[in-house]
């Protein structure tokens, strides 16, 4: 869809591949439901919400913004992801992180497979049993930075009890550690999802207060 | 002289006539009669502008060029308002990445060229620069190798977002990079989605595809690509005969970054005069374009773009080989399990 505008998208239900791609500054929450593959691809600014799973290569290409996965993410999350910020609450398929160059990802269920894949910039938080490939990255434990880092990622999903020991970040080899965490932002093709501009004109603080209102109303209902 | 400093100085290749023994390819005319209808007069006549991907839309082209300037890291600020007037003077496109095009949108306006706006995994396009965009080239991978998605199957969903970026306004064409294999089904599934073209890229170095391997893929385009229109690349800037080639093999367009490098190289000598060097550039272009009509005529046609596969002969057995064009002495096409 590529919204410029500072406008919030709430999509109901399932939605297509390619859900916010080239956002450029939305902020699009994805309600009870599942997001496609390639989740905010190319997304350039904005905020990406997905209260559900999303698919395949959740993140790929994007150079802005923060995507937010409150459920599974499929396969190559963060597949190339080039400065953006990804978080994954729940479990990651195969293959997370691969050929990444910036950004940072934080991986707070299991991961399967290898993580960061042929990586060459950004920093992985992973658990501990993750498997790195260790031809291009190497995991590091956590010094009170990276920590820090790991919480805010965590508290954007709401998670508020992190074990800093219980992770390990994933940088590539020969670089140090960047500074994690760019601003965020999120808009894309949405399947069949019933989509609703719900927030128009909205501010950083007011679009990340829409995005907490929506999830907090959502897990009103699941309760 | 190297086909750089050839061009620049805008001299016919034809009227040299020492690049015809080199060739793999000629243009001939498609039947004893072709021509009836033109003649002198129709030379004096410049064609009308046509639609960049031909019966599937796009920006309007006099001259069916399209300026590639989107691989260009740096250039001198003078260098985009002569690349915009020279473009505007002879009707060509450019094709610029969405940085490009958003720093200069109301220049190019305002000298009202067309656009292409190059999209792909090193380019990440913007809505602003999608909806100030004449057509979309959407580049399967990027120069260093790597791909924009992960499987062809993803391809329509591609073209339906990058689409939806432009409002729905651009037509889109894929760009396939040397030694990648199109992929066919999803083109054909993405064209509901709005694809209107598939086009062929040059490529450098070991990667190169030569000219008849390009008129072969221009040809699978019509076979197993159902008929999608087809974008042919080529990086040196072509001269008369190579566009009247390209053209006969079914490109709708020819997306070239070699007149953009050419005045980048020869643009120091004009000391910062803009309009000279954009006149310049301008003049090398419509002598490649009148040289290609010269060809284009001598096969019965008034327009390069009415030339055809059947105009098209392959004067050695390699170029029949990778092209499928007929083999010239023998007119016909070599059996199939020698392509």
């Amino acid at each position: 869809m590529g919204l410029d505008l500072r406008v919030g998208v709430l999509v109901e239900g399932d939605a297509g591949d390619f859900l916010a791609a080239y956002n450029a500054g939305a902020i699009v929450v994805l309600k009870r439901g599942k997001a496609g593959a390639y989740l905010a691809y190319g997304m350039t600014a904005g905020e990406v919400g997905v209260v559900g799973s999303a698919g395949d290569a959740a993140g790929a290409y994007a150079s802005g913004g923060r995507v937010l996965v409150y459920g599974d993410a499929g396969a190559r999350a963060g597949w190339r992801l080039a400065g953006a910020t990804l978080v994954v609450k729940g479990d990651a398929g195969e293959g997370a992180g691969a050929g990444m160059t910036g950004g940072a990802m934080a991986l707070l269920g299991a991961a399967r497979g290898t993580v960061g894949e042929g990586m060459a910039g950004g920093v992985i938080y992973a658990r501990r049993d993750a498997r790195v490939d260790t031809s291009c990255a190497r995991a590091r434990d956590l010094d009170a930075a990276a920590a820090a880092a790991l919480k805010e990622l965590a508290a954007a999903v709401k998670v508020t009890a992190v074990d800093p020991k219980a992770f390990v970040q994933v940088v590539p080899v020969g670089r140090a550690a960047p500074a994690p965490g760019q601003a965020a932002e999120g808009g894309g093709p949405a399947g069949g999802a019933r989509v609703r501009v719900v927030r128009p004109s909205a501010s950083p603080d007011e679009a990340k207060a829409f995005v907490d209102s929506v999830v907090a109303r959502v897990a009103e209902e699941e309760d | 002289m190297d086909q750089h400093e050839r061009f620049w100085r805008g001299r016919s290749a034809l009227a040299e006539g020492d690049a015809g023994a080199s060739r793999p390819f000629a243009i001939v005319a498609a039947a004893t009669g072709a021509g009836a209808s033109s003649g002198a007069a129709d030379a004096a006549v410049a064609p009308a502008p046509r639609p960049a991907l031909g019966p599937e839309g796009g920006p309007g082209l006099a001259v069916p060029l399209a300026l590639d300037a989107s691989r260009l890291a740096e250039a001198p600020p003078k260098l985009w308002p002569a690349l915009a007037r020279a473009a505007s003077a002879t009707g060509c496109a450019l094709v610029l990445s969405p940085d490009q095009l958003l720093a200069r949108a109301e220049l190019f306006r305002a000298a009202r060229v067309a656009t292409f706006l190059s999209v792909g995994p090193d380019s990440q396009a913007t809505p602003g620069a999608a909806r100030a965009a004449g057509g979309l080239l959407m580049r399967l991978a990027s120069r260093g190798g790597a791909p924009a998605v992960l499987d062809g199957g993803a391809l329509p969903g591609w073209v339906e977002a990058c689409r939806a970026l432009s409002g729905y306004q651009a037509p889109a064409a894929v760009s396939i990079p040397p030694g990648r294999r199109p992929p066919w089904r999803a083109i054909g599934e993405a064209r509901a989605a709005g694809l209107a073209a598939v086009a062929f890229e040059e490529g450098e170095g070991a990667a190169r595809e030569p000219i008849a391997a390009r008129v072969g893929r221009a040809a699978q385009a019509a076979s197993a690509g159902g008929g999608v229109a087809c974008l042919l690349g080529a990086d040196e800037p072509p001269d008369g005969a190579e566009l009247a080639t390209l053209l006969a093999a079914g490109a709708r367009t020819v997306v070239t970054p070699g007149p953009v490098e050419a005045a980048l190289r020869h643009g120091g000598a004009f000391e910062g005069d803009w309009k000279a060097l954009a006149d310049a550039l301008a003049h090398a272009v419509s002598t490649v374009w009148d040289d290609a009509r010269r060809v284009a005529r001598g096969a019965g046609c008034a327009d390069p773009r009415d030339l055809g596969r059947d105009n098209l002969r392959a004067l050695t057995y390699d170029a029949a080989a990778l092209s499928g064009a007929r083999l010239s002495g023998f007119d016909e096409r070599l059996p199939w399990w020698v392509h």
